[in-house]
């Protein structure tokens, strides 16, 4: 049975039947394989950047010393290590002294990112693989122009005299908060001891850097967590920085959804050339049939068939669809780097499942039913074209809901597109069966073509609404796809515009704000948007909080105004501040955190003084504005003007960086804390993962296009039978040619209508429940999504319909 | 098998289609208390009006439908005591079939229609068999053709061919002719009936050509559904 099947199927091949069928499989496992492939390499690449942010693939924070017997278990699991100990010491120099936060490192840091050292102050740095030797000691370059030393000096850190062999311009880890205002010296680690700086008791941040195998890595971190005391935590590449999590998480689920729209629309193609190909194949089996195969034979024959397909699509569309991605990759590789280049398995093993299971979902039901066809059916002398099975529909539907969810993992994205779906389908169906009966009252009004086209509009329109709503669905999905990346990268965009502040300037005292900016002046460097937040710090006395954050001290603010970026969540803004009672806002997770509730009284500790403040609302603070943020915010000064200091921001340009060295010596006490590269970082993320998502698009267009192709296939026989007997009855190849673009184009054009509609409902739900940002309408959608469906169908329509204008009629008829 | 039961043979078969529209009276009935006998070797013409039931009784007899009343008997098996895989069976050994219509698999080449009912037997040497009978019916030229290329006259050389390929005892032919010019048809009586005579095969055929119906030993004629023996006189 299996050799007659895979005759038959050889034969079928050869002649064309089964080539739909092959290519909607083809691309449903290929656009799977390869949109799960490169998701897989573009969320490698964002790891491998947080891993750059923590110079680890997996770093334990400690407040004390590790214990020995920690590494070797590492060791025993292949991992490489680094360490790293930072604490506060006075650091002496000739013409001067300065607190520094002291960075000692080992060896082999850092394991993951690049540290850059250059040869004076604000230099342009120079890669270099390794840290400090033991014996140098790299300052800053805020360190080098506050100490006014240079490259060659001999410094102190405590008892310990070091030689600056370098400055430290980069470092990947930089962005540990903004904790450390202290300007930087790196030293080696096995020099600590020898400086006496750490005592017992004395503050002290260790640092296991981990990196390695992803198994062997998770397998430690098993081992250690329940060891790990309350000081300890680890911290993954993930969490190392809120800008870009939010960002990444954006991204990968973009990716998610998009994956999940290629298996859609994979499904809708195969599950359209599957029921075609049922349909041609009626005859076939009626004949076998009389030629004495029985129904079960012939389940094994179409099964065989089908996984003598399964297996030929498997082997050409893996490794196209792992051409394909290293083909996106190739032309991405400037912007989007992993460090791992081994290709994973788990892409494939979702691509072939992927393609098993709409198979199996898909075409199998309607092969299988083929066994039921009556052999009298080979008597008839017309075809009988059967309805779609509901049955069949339910199980194709279920796997569709089945595949999205294995997709995407998750609920919120497999229900608002199987709703989506759903709804357009219905919607699609009623609307498109309302326009046809419209169009019944204008059609005596219109030429020899369109009157034809909208009489055959009008003779299939149950088949029409089948049809609209596949053209529309697929559009939908498109729409959708186009509209979802065009605003994700609008808001990656406008995150971090040129001029988004790189440095913030903190112990700024009031007296030395016109100075500051005086000097900012002279040294040519701009002061525009610099806006001075006063800050205090307090307690929060009452409510007694059960919650390490409540016992902190705080940075408050106070403000007349709503700091940009801030948006009131409950309750009011205060409007005249000088008279009424001390009123506070609190961002609100942090106050949903610290169970505190509006109208609540609260009392806080200012330099000893309690006052008492009512909770008045409630912000939403855009954390990755770059903007100095407040969980606090009073509506009056807490203290005293002259003894509040004040914190700024302000973008530096590339070309001014090295002016900051001569203000620093200018304002000695001005703390600055530099965050360029941490943007860099994250420019370079955002622009790489715009490049992902265009790929993406792409690939999924692709899919679309397809479902179209396949779609306007289904019911070509009919059309080129039509055809035939219209040519025979002396119709002109321009007569037929103008009734198909009627057809199609007034198809797109509904299609294209609810399709716009449709999507902007989509990109709503998905907008404010998926990627929490705010709902925007794109008017612009709904009136030109008509058109482009119009001529995209219509387009489609014409060209893959070409075969029924140029086929001599007289071969049609004899072929049916 | 037991030969006490006739060869091929319709006991009071009646053909019953429900008219969805009306009540039972209206019911549409194809075939009435149908009855006949055949012995194996006759050749038997089916003759009757378009719509008098003809096809639907060859369906019947060839197991490819069954009877909403009565017994039906192919090659001494009662066709209606069985399943469809029985028939199937049945059909694979005993039963070949020419269509109106050829009924080829256009993807498949002409010598490939031939040998699909020997695949679908097992039989090793299809190819060279299905040579054969492409030579017999005088198209060894064009057996690479496909349907497509070949004429109505071809196609149903090709039909026959692939009946005969088939080497059952019994041949079903629903109006070989239909769809032919008379030259051409009576060019495919004569091809039929000459491997009719070789092969000693029980012919029964469905046609309303006098001529083709004048060849076969017995004529039975349909008429709104009932059945008469037609004698010549």
């Amino acid at each position: 049975m299996f050799k007659l099947a895979a005759r038959l199927a050889w034969r079928d091949w050869r002649g064309g039947e089964l080539s739909l069928l092959f290519a909607a499989l083809l691309l449903a496992i290929t656009s799977v394989t390869s949109i799960s492939l490169f998701t897989h390499h573009v969320k490698q690449a964002m790891v491998s950047q947080g891993a750059d942010l923590i110079a680890a693939d997996l770093r334990l924070n400690s407040s004390q010393a590790l214990p020995e017997d920690w590494a070797v278990q590492a060791r025993n699991l292949s991992i490489q290590q680094a360490h790293v100990s930072q604490f506060q010491a006075m650091v002496f120099a000739d013409n001067g002294m300065q607190l520094a936060s002291v960075k000692a490192v080992s060896n082999h840091y850092p394991l993951r990112g690049e540290l850059s050292v250059g040869g004076a102050a604000f230099d342009q740095g120079i890669v270099i693989a390794h840290g400090p030797k033991q014996g140098d000691i790299w300052p800053d370059s805020r360190l080098l122009a506050s100490l006014n030393a240079s490259v060659n000096d001999s410094i102190n850190v405590g008892d310990l005299s070091l030689t600056i062999s370098r400055v430290l311009i980069t470092e990947p880890d930089q962005a540990s908060g903004f904790a450390s205002f202290a300007p930087r010296a790196m030293m080696h680690l096995s020099d600590i001891a020898a400086t006496h700086a750490v005592q017992t008791g004395s503050r002290i941040t260790h640092r296991w850097l981990l990196a390695g195998d992803k198994s062997a890595l998770t397998s430690l971190q098993q081992q250690i967590t329940p060891l790990l005391s309350s000081g300890q935590r680890w911290q993954s590449p993930t969490d190392g920085n809120a800008n870009m999590a939010a960002t990444l998480d954006k991204a990968e689920q973009f990716l998610l959804l998009a994956g999940s729209l290629a298996v859609v629309l994979a499904g809708v193609a195969l599950s359209l050339s599957a029921r075609r190909y049922s349909l041609r194949q009626a005859k076939h089996v009626a004949l076998l049939k009389c030629l004495g195969l029985k129904p079960k034979q012939l389940r094994l024959l179409y099964l065989s068939q089908m996984v003598l397909l399964a297996l030929f699509v498997l082997i050409i569309s893996l490794p196209l669809a792992w051409g394909l991605y290293q083909g996106l990759t190739l032309l991405m590789v400037d912007y989007i780097q992993t460090s791992s280049s081994t290709p994973a398995l788990a892409p494939f093993i979702l691509g072939a499942g992927t393609g098993v299971l709409c198979l199996l979902a898909f075409v199998l039901p309607p092969m299988l039913a083929l066994a039921k066809v009556a052999p009298a059916e080979v008597l008839r002398q017309s075809s009988n074209q059967k309805k779609a099975n509901i049955g069949h529909l339910a199980i194709g539907f279920g796997a569709v809901i089945l595949l999205v969810y294995w997709h995407s993992q998750s609920l919120l994205i497999s229900s608002a597109l199987i709703l989506g779906v759903v709804v357009i389908l219905l919607l699609l169906a009623l609307l498109t069966h309302q326009l046809i009966k419209l169009g019944n009252t204008i059609r005596p009004h219109l030429g020899q073509g369109a009157k034809i086209g909208w009489a055959n509009l009008v003779r299939r329109k149950h088949q029409n609404s089948l049809q609209v709503a596949i053209f529309g669905l697929a559009l939908m999905l498109l729409f959708s796809l186009v509209s979802v990346r065009s605003f994700l990268i609008d808001d990656w965009r406008q995150q971090l515009t040129q001029d988004t502040p790189n440095l913030f300037l903190f112990n700024i005292y009031q007296e030395q704000r016109q100075s500051l900016l005086g000097s900012m002046k002279q040294q040519g460097l701009t002061t525009e948007g610099l806006t001075f937040f006063p800050i205090a710090r307090a307690r929060l006395a009452k409510p007694k909080v059960d919650n390490p954050r409540g016992d902190r001290e705080l940075n408050l603010t106070w403000s007349k105004a709503l700091p940009a970026g801030n948006s009131i969540s409950q309750g009011r803004w205060w409007h005249n501040s000088s008279t009424a009672p001390l009123e506070v806002s609190i961002e609100a997770d942090y106050a949903k955190s610290m169970g505190l509730g509006l109208g609540q009284t609260l009392t806080f500790n200012v330099a000893g003084i309690e006052k008492n403040a009512i909770l008045s609302n409630l912000r939403k603070v855009d954390w990755s504005s770059m903007q100095p943020n407040f969980f606090f915010v009073f509506s009056q000064p807490l203290v005293e003007a002259n003894s509040a200091s004040y914190m700024a921001s302000v973008y530096i340009a590339p070309k001014d960086r090295s002016k900051l060295g001569p203000l620093l010596r200018e304002q000695p006490t001005i703390s600055m804390l530099d965050v360029d590269q941490v943007l860099q970082q994250v420019q370079r993320v955002v622009t790489q993962l715009s490049l992902a998502v265009e790929g993406i698009l792409i690939m999924v267009l692709g899919a679309g296009i397809l479902v179209l192709v396949a779609s306007i296939q289904a019911s070509i026989d009919e059309r080129r039978h039509e055809s035939a007997i219209l040519r025979t009855l002396g119709a002109s190849k321009a007569l037929i040619r103008s009734i198909l673009l009627v057809e199609y184009a007034s198809l797109g054009f509904v299609a294209g209508l609810i399709a716009g509609l449709g999507a902007e409902a989509v990109v709503a739900v998905l907008q404010n429940q998926l990627f929490q940002m705010p709902v925007q309408l794109h008017w612009p959608l709904w009136v030109l999504t008509p058109f482009i469906g119009m001529i995209l169908i219509g387009a489609c329509g014409w060209w893959f319909n070409r075969s029924v204008i140029t086929t001599p009629p007289l071969r049609t008829l004899k072929q049916t | 098998m037991s030969h006490a039961t006739p060869f091929l043979a319709a006991q009071n078969v009646s053909q019953i289609v429900a008219n969805p529209q009306a009540t039972q009276a209206h019911d549409l009935h194809i075939l009435r208390d149908v009855n006949f006998t055949i012995e194996a070797g006759q050749s038997v013409a089916i003759v009757g009006a378009s719509g008098s039931g003809k096809t639907t009784l060859l369906g019947m007899l060839a197991g490819l439908d069954s009877p909403s009343h009565g017994q039906l008997f192919l090659a001494h098996e009662d066709l209606t005591l069985m399943d469809e895989e029985s028939r199937a069976e049945l059909r694979k050994h005993q039963v070949a079939f020419i269509f109106q219509n050829f009924q080829l698999l256009p993807s498949l080449t002409a010598l490939e229609n031939i040998m699909l009912p020997l695949e679908v037997k097992g039989t090793d040497n299809a190819n060279a068999l299905a040579g054969q009978y492409l030579n017999h019916v005088g198209l060894g030229q064009r057996g690479h053709h496909y349907p497509h290329q070949l004429s109505g006259g071809e196609q149903q050389r090709v039909a026959i061919a692939r009946a005969f390929a088939a080497q059952a005892p019994i041949l079903f032919a629903d109006e070989p002719t239909g769809n032919l010019d008379t030259q051409t048809g009576h060019h495919i009586i004569e091809l039929l009936f000459e491997l009719n005579q070789q092969h000693h095969t029980t012919l029964v055929l469905v046609t309303h050509d006098v001529q083709l119906a004048q060849r076969c030993q017995r004529r039975l004629s349909l008429t709104a559904g009932q059945l008469t023996e037609l004698v010549d006189v």
